[in-house]
């Protein structure tokens, strides 16, 4: 069983200044982290990754989430218990610690016009015993 | 392992009835959770009532089995608060925002063994759109061997 004080909370951001575009993001996890079991999105302009975001999420070369998966999928709002808001994956290993993450903006019409804007991904990791 | 699959249609007209197959992998042991919701496209209005999110209705089934796992309304998924009542309050004094309303999305929980990789679905429109041209996303969640 995991308690806080063994969970590793990462934070990357990815920066979205053009509309209609792939971003890749390329991260490293903690070299203490063992499986990687949760993730969560936000960002500084919510309305524009609820509506505008997709992604493609990798971590050690294996698929989490595959291309065209809608960020708002992913999210967590004030709604949600503070315990509850993490997105769960179960227990995927951590191998050679690589998260790659394909962030794509597209155009809606309940998202406009375009910002630019800051995806932040938060990853949950226990730590080695 | 788990493996998500996303099979999007695109929906052009009122009304539009759909049939549709979605080719599942060779490896599959069974799927473990369905999630479906509508997409607008760049440039086309929503519903005249914002609180008027059902876009249609959707059944999938195992031909195999002939026998449908999953029955539901498909809706626009929104930043809008769910109870249209406290939206109307908060409406008059502030703007509503994703973070006060947000809730989690999470997938329907079902156990269907699948032996033939092949799931056949039907879609029916029943939107109030003045337009309608929106994506369908049904999202699966695999479990595979």
């Amino acid at each position: 069983m995991s308690y806080k004080h063994n969970i590793i909370k990462e934070r990357f951001d990815i920066a979205v200044t053009t509309a209609d575009t792939v971003f890749k993001g390329e991260f490293e996890l903690d070299k203490n982290a063992e499986h990687l079991f949760g993730l969560l999105l936000t960002s500084d302009s919510e309305l524009h990754l609820y509506y505008r975001g997709s992604q493609k999420i990798q971590v050690n070369d294996q698929e989490l989430f595959p291309e065209d998966f809608e960020a708002k999928l992913l999210m967590s709002g004030l709604g949600v218990s503070p315990n509850q808001r993490v997105v769960r994956i179960g227990n995927v290993k951590r191998g050679n610690g690589k998260v790659e993450v394909w962030f794509k903006d597209t155009s809606h019409p309940s998202a406009t016009p375009f910002t630019p804007y800051k995806v932040i991904l938060y990853l949950f990791s226990t730590v080695k015993a | 392992m788990h493996k998500i699959l996303i099979h999007t249609e695109e929906i052009t007209a009122n009304g539009s009835k759909l049939q549709l197959q979605i080719k599942l992998p060779e490896t599959i042991e069974k799927v473990t959770g369905v999630f479906a919701g509508i997409t607008r496209l760049p440039g086309v209005a929503g519903p005249a009532d914002p609180a008027d999110i059902n876009a249609g209705s959707l059944w999938l089934r195992i031909p195999e089995l002939r026998d449908v796992f999953y029955a539901d309304r498909v809706q626009e998924l929104n930043h809008l608060l769910p109870e249209e009542a406290i939206q109307e309050l908060m409406g008059q004094a502030m703007q509503p925002e994703w973070w006060f309303s947000g809730t989690r999305y999470t997938f329907f929980d079902v156990t269907v063994p699948v032996e033939d990789t092949l799931i056949e679905g039907f879609y029916e429109d029943e939107s109030s759109f003045a337009t309608v041209h929106y994506r369908l996303n049904i999202y699966l969640n695999l479990y595979l061997k």
